[in-house]
């Protein structure tokens, strides 16, 4: 019972309380990049979400034989040797997927997000919370593109997961370009940020 | 740490030898993992690059790898296109014509391309391979009403923003540059096809 209300904390502070992007900000480069449709934020959100396990739960198992020194370094390689794993079973399994993220796969070991938890969190802590708050942070990540890129691809190419919404006509395409990325990024950190002053301010 | 009382030469090989052991380990899983999905990722490109073969030139039945040794095609505007590859069609063991593989850089890199040539030296069709330009806006030259432009046109195709006449196209308004590459892509293969079928008469 204990576990179960623990998982639920854990999900409420990766979802909301501090979600990694509309929160903590972290991540911003694959958020814009990957958040152009609905089925790359889907992809890019389980990449990254399955290196955040795993890379939580090695380093929170090695986290005491890791000297201090070289923890950044031993994470990172860590965290390079997962990304390098999905990208290829990625290449093999679903290149569709594989070819429409490109290059942001790889870019996935240096998203902060995962470097920022293993700092702040794995290296503290035991393996399995460790793990558990990388798929709560990871469902945070994935939760996040996916409303950024829901918003960016109905109004930026007329489409919902591939399908014309509008017969083929493209309403905005400038949600689909970098610009109007950060547009819809910052409508959805100020919602956020509006919402939670709600909630203190309530209390 | 508790490691700080000892000597610091023992310290920095300790995590030298930490270091090594994690990227060691790391690098057997990888390769691991590579060993078991290398043979995928081969089936899946060879298995693209023909069924790209096909869709460019629908007629042949058969496709042999042709040892081009030209390099890579100079365009009037003086941009390097390179050649990946160059097929030649085959039809009841007749050649029917060339698919050439070229790869011009677009907007947002390079636009992996295939076209189809038939003996007249007239486009039969083109596949884009891969490329990554912009999602919504470089991406269009992969509309069918773009593409189409190409069949059946030969020699030097220009591009021009207005309605076009014969070895004409239209660009795309707003994706000019990935439009414009696309065009350079398919001049160079039909540069080389002309060079294939020239060098034999």
């Amino acid at each position: 019972m204990a576990d179960k209300i623990k998982f639920t904390d854990f999900l409420k502070e990766g979802i909301v309380n501090n979600n990694p992007t509309f929160v903590q900000l972290l991540g911003m480069c694959p958020t814009l990049a990957t958040s152009t449709s609905l089925l790359n934020a889907l992809g890019m959100g389980a990449a990254a979400t399955f290196v955040l396990i795993c890379s939580n739960f090695v380093i929170s198992l090695l986290r005491k034989l890791i000297p201090q020194k070289i923890r950044i370094a031993a994470y990172i390689v860590i965290i390079a040797g997962f990304v390098t794993m999905i990208d290829l079973l990625m290449q093999a399994f679903v290149p569709a997927l594989s070819n429409s993220l490109g290059l942001f796969i790889p870019l996935i070991v240096v998203n902060c997000i995962i470097l920022a938890r293993a700092e702040s969190f794995a290296s503290k802590n035991k393996p399995l919370p460790s793990a558990l708050d990388g798929l709560t942070m990871g469902i945070g990540f994935t939760i996040a593109l996916s409303c950024v890129a829901t918003v960016r691809e109905i109004l930026g190419s007329g489409t919902l997961l591939g399908f014309e919404l509008f017969g083929g006509a493209v309403p905005l395409t400038i949600f689909a370009l970098p610009a109007g990325g950060f547009l819809v990024l910052g409508f959805f950190i100020a919602l956020v940020q509006f919402l939670k002053g709600r909630k203190d301010g309530a209390k | 740490m508790q490691s700080s009382s000892k000597k610091p030469k023992s310290d920095i090989l300790r995590l030298a030898v930490t270091l090594c052991l994690i990227a060691g380990i790391t690098a057997a899983l990888v390769s691991l993992v590579n060993a078991i999905t290398a043979p995928e990722i081969t089936r899946r490109n060879e298995q693209k690059t023909a069924e790209s073969l096909k869709a460019v030139m629908p007629l042949a039945d058969e496709f042999e790898q042709y040892e081009y040794t030209g390099g890579s095609i100079i365009s009037d505007d003086g941009k390097e296109v390179a050649v990946d590859g160059v097929w030649r069609a085959k039809s009841n063991n007749e050649y029917i014509g060339f698919c050439v593989k070229v790869s011009p850089k677009g907007y947002g890199g390079e636009i992996e391309t295939i076209v189809g040539i038939d003996n007249d030296l007239e486009v039969t069709d083109t596949q884009i391979v891969s490329m990554s330009e912009t999602s919504g806006i470089g991406t269009k030259i992969q509309d069918e009403g773009f593409l189409s432009q190409f069949v059946g046109k030969s020699g030097k195709i220009t591009g021009v923003s207005s309605a076009p006449s014969k070895d004409e196209i239209q660009t795309i308004s707003g994706a000019t540059k990935s439009s414009s590459a696309f065009l350079r892509g398919i001049n160079a293969a039909l540069t080389v096809a002309a060079q294939i079928s020239g060098g034999e008469n």
